[in-house]
């Protein structure tokens, strides 16, 4: 499938997919619908646990809940970045 | 509503709506339809609705009141259920579906509560069999009282099924469970609030430590007897004047389908297929009206309208009621997977416990297998047969109890150890959060097949039995992955197939027994694979389902909860396929009874028999099976019944014993060598001696004159590996995944083994026979285009339908 495009109002936005291990962001925007339900709905802070090329899903922290979640849905979710502090 | 018996005064009333012109499934339907074309009907209209209600009334009195748990999956919902009932459980027969539901009852003031523990789901959207059934239980059997389980450390992502369950207008309790997680997670959930905003009771929770139960089961109790609504409704904002307008619409259909009128409008325009199915597409010319509108004012479908709605209920529900205390902390859970999703620990670690997995339910269970098939045999089979030769009763009686029932039951029961185990070990690795961390690591290997990494479990499962190994595809969400894994799990040579191996190992092999074993196992996996690739391209063409899935923190597995787990799924393999395996069993020993019985002496069956064996060969020949060899034709026709079967078969055909032994059983003796053996078995006295292998040198003599060689066995051993599971396995792939499927399986299977065999056996044949050879391999090249090519057909016409 192939990724949707960025919307020009969201030039800080990046898809899910593009996150770094580590890296936080808020949801800006989730056009699949069983995702959104389990809880990657927009505004929901998620955090990027694992994010390998070769792998077909990536681990993801959506608030306290842990997803696994493959990459071609990862592709369309829009993250903006956060300001939440990170405690390692 | 109950629609179960039409008096005498709706009868009348439904012949006076049709004699109006108003035809109507329902009285309730038609009694709308008739006071809006006759007011005069009114007051008899009004007569009918108290009476209903009287004796609904009267009904309810009677009945239990019922309750359904509702919840996403990891809320506690079962632990809740287990401690509200104390888990007198009884399993609820739901027809057509695998997905069980468990219920049980509890009492609180004076009345009796049946509770319906509903599968855990996030949303009633449907694209999950769970979903499925919970949506269609309440839908069609709607309940006194829905408890909606949340999560409070999860809280935002519980709302989303609460906000679909404030469309459905159900009667609701909500059980705020995990509170103490959420502390300790620093969240706080002020559950007044948040009551104050749904308008239903919320009530705060510890299920795993029975906090807040009586709580709950009193504000049940209020709701049950009340049927109080929740006040709140989801408002949505663009699409609201779409609903409303629709939900106008249709107020005699919703009631008709006794559902809600608004609920209805929004499944029509979410474009749910089932509300579709439920109105009969009255209103699709509406829904695109709306459509239309909606797209013009702002761009969005109505399904996206109402979507973005309820997560902006949501979110505000949350901001309002959830105070979070202290910023979002890395778990314990997340260090371990840190580790166990590496690679250099995790494979290591996963396999480790795949060994533990296949040990446990193949290695440990085996003997107990053997010592209840001897036993059982000796008790239900051969006993009630002396018994009854003894009492002088009629031959197809004997027939029919002991090889029937005596020997359906004990096939039954021998299946019982290994599929008790394989659950438990699989509810014990669900329990504990390790099951999706396993899909995670065997993910990357068997998406090339196009399967979840999940499908791994069955598949292992598959080299001890077929049967625990389709059972446990339940795992599996998607019914294209479950269907793929249960077509392929039979490659995985199972442990019955074993004695047949070692057999021809001792025959032909003697020097490279276990290499050649080894090798035949091997080829079963790497048939797997390519079966796997080959439906992945051809039949189950279409894009691999992208997926979520929820990791659930680790934790320590509660044993008493994975034991109630493990008994639902043993009894319904016994109850689901158990009956029909024992159907089965009666039937073939009654016609073989009839069979023997007509034929005019022992003799004339035993060359009917032979005589069947040898037109059986001719379709072996080309994979080396001589025509005086036609017992090893029949042996295979045994092997549907068992794949065991096979090597008793040829032991007796061999040796023209085709009668059963006349010699009475010792079964006192005969019960104590199977408890000697268990023992031994287990680790307990002494080993066992050679005495099986001496027995048999003269069954492997036989073996050697009548397969002409080494080519000739090889090939017969992988027909055996690769033909049709035994009937066991089919019953229980009829069941779990439909009758189509399972003719497919023994068609593709047999074809594929014969394949196989012809051009394994042509092979080594080539330079004895190369005209021959070349033939018959251009013939099965042929026959496997043809094959494939009739499989892409049905994969694109399966596509088609699909998408239409």
């Amino acid at each position: 499938m192939n990724p949707q495009k960025k919307p020009s109002a969201l030039t800080d936005a990046q898809f899910l997919a593009e996150l770094k291990d580590g890296a936080r962001g808020v949801i800006a925007s989730n056009p699949d619908r069983k995702s959104a339900e389990m809880g990657l709905f927009p505004g929901a802070v998620v955090t990027m646990f694992r994010n390998r090329k070769n792998e077909r899903s990536l681990v993801i922290g959506a608030g306290d809940a842990r997803f696994l979640i493959s990459r071609t849905i990862a592709r369309q979710i829009l993250v903006s970045p956060s300001n939440f502090r990170v405690q390692q | 509503m109950s629609h179960t018996r039409v008096t005498c005064e709706e009868r009348r009333l439904i012949c006076a709506c049709k004699q109006a012109g108003k035809n109507s499934a329902s009285p309730h339907g038609c009694l709308f339809s008739l006071v809006v074309a006759c007011p005069d009907t009114l007051y008899f209209a009004l007569m009918f609705t108290e009476a209903n209600n009287l004796r609904g009334g009267a009904d309810r009195m009677k009945a239990p009141l019922t309750v359904a748990l509702a919840g996403n999956p990891n809320t506690g919902k079962t632990t809740l259920f287990n401690h509200l009932t104390g888990a007198r459980e009884r399993t609820g027969n739901w027809t057509g579906v695998t997905v069980d539901c468990a219920q049980a009852d509890f009492a609180a003031g004076g009345r009796c509560f049946r509770v319906i523990d509903l599968p855990g789901i996030y949303s009633f959207t449907a694209d999950t069999q769970d979903e499925r059934v919970a949506r269609d239980y309440l839908i069609k059997t709607p309940p006194d009282v829905v408890v909606n389980i949340l999560d409070a450390s999860n809280l935002e992502r519980s709302l989303y099924l609460t906000s679909q369950l404030l469309d459905m207008r159900v009667p609701m309790v909500v059980a705020l469970n995990q509170t103490d997680i959420a502390e300790g997670h620093g969240l706080s959930v002020d559950h007044q609030h948040l009551s104050q905003h749904l308008g239903c009771p919320v009530v705060p929770a510890v299920a795993s430590r029975r906090i807040g139960l009586e709580e709950l089961k009193a504000a049940v109790a209020r709701v049950a007897e009340t049927r109080a609504l929740p006040a709140a409704r989801v408002a949505f904002g663009d699409a609201e004047h779409a609903v409303q307008r629709l939900q106008m619409c249709l107020i005699v259909a919703a009631d008709d389908a006794a559902v809600d009128s608004r609920w209805l409008a929004i499944k029509l325009l979410e474009r749910d297929p089932f509300a579709r199915d439920l109105t009969g597409n009255l209103f699709e010319e509406i829904v695109s009206d709306e459509t239309a509108r909606l797209a013009r004012h702002s761009s969005h479908t109505p399904a996206e309208a109402i979507m973005d709605a309820r997560l902006g209920f949501i979110r505000g529900l949350a901001r309002d009621v959830v105070k979070r205390n202290l910023d979002i902390k890395r778990r314990l859970s997340d260090i371990a997977d840190r580790l166990l999703l590496s690679r250099p620990l995790g494979i290591p670690f996963f396999l480790l416990v795949m060994y533990g997995v296949f040990w446990l339910t193949v290695n440990l269970t085996q003997p107990m297998v053997d010592f209840i098939d001897t036993s059982l045999n000796l008790l239900l089979v051969e006993a009630p047969r002396q018994w009854l030769l003894a009492a002088r009763m009629p031959e197809i009686l004997v027939k029919a109890l002991a090889d029937g029932v005596g020997s359906g039951l004990t096939t039954v029961a021998t299946f019982m150890p290994p599929i008790f185990m394989i659950f438990l070990c699989l509810s014990l690795l669900e329990e504990s959060g390790y099951m999706a961390r396993a899909a995670f690591i065997m993910d990357r290997f068997l998406c090339h097949i196009g399967l979840p990494g999940k499908a791994f479990i069955p598949l292992l499962v598959g080299f001890g039995c077929t049967v625990p190994a389709l059972m446990a595809t339940r795992t599996l969400e998607q019914r294209r992955d479950r269907i793929m894994t249960m077509l392929i799990a039979p490659f995985m040579s199972c442990g019955a197939r074993l004695p047949i191996y070692a057999v021809f190992a001792m025959a032909f092999f003697p020097s490279r027994g276990g290499a050649m074993i080894f090798s035949l196992y091997l080829t079963g996996a790497a048939l797997a694979i390519l079966s796997g690739l080959l439906l992945h391209r051809t039949l189950f063409r279409g894009e691999v389902s992208s997926f979520v899935m929820e990791l659930p923190p680790y934790h320590l597995p509660v044993l008493r909860g994975c034991l109630e787990h493990v008994w639902f799924n043993l009894k319904s393999f016994l109850f689901r396929a158990g009956k029909l395996i024992l159907l089965i069993a009666v039937a073939v020993s009654m016609v073989s009874g009839l069979f023997e019985k007509f034929a005019s002496s022992p003799e004339t069956a035993a060359q009917t028999r032979a005589a069947t064996g040898r037109v059986m060969t001719r379709a072996f020949r080309p994979m080396g099976m001589s025509e005086d060899n036609w017992p090893a034709a029949v042996g295979l026709l045994s092997g549907l019944m068992a794949k065991e079967a096979i090597v008793g078969t040829l032991d007796a055909l061999y040796a023209q014993q085709a009668a059963p032994a006349e010699d009475p059983v010792a079964i006192g003796s005969e019960l104590r060598q199977a408890l000697i053996t268990l023992a031994s078995d287990y680790g307990f006295g002494e080993e066992r001696g050679g005495a099986a292998e001496s027995a048999r040198s003269g069954l492997l003599a036989s073996i050697r004159q009548r397969f002409s060689d080494r080519a000739a066995a090889y090939a017969y051993l992988l027909f055996v590996l690769i033909y049709s599971p035994c009937f066991a396995a089919l019953i229980v792939l009829g069941r779990e995944a439909g009758w189509r499927w399972m003719f497919f399986a023994v068609v593709y299977q047999t074809v594929l083994a014969w394949n196989a065999a012809t051009v394994y056996y042509q092979a080594a044949k080539f330079t004895e026979a190369p005209a021959r050879a070349v033939f018959w391999l251009t013939a099965v090249s042929a026959f496997t285009a043809a094959g494939i090519w009739l499989l892409r057909l049905f994969g694109a016409r399966r596509l088609r339908t699909e998408h239409a």
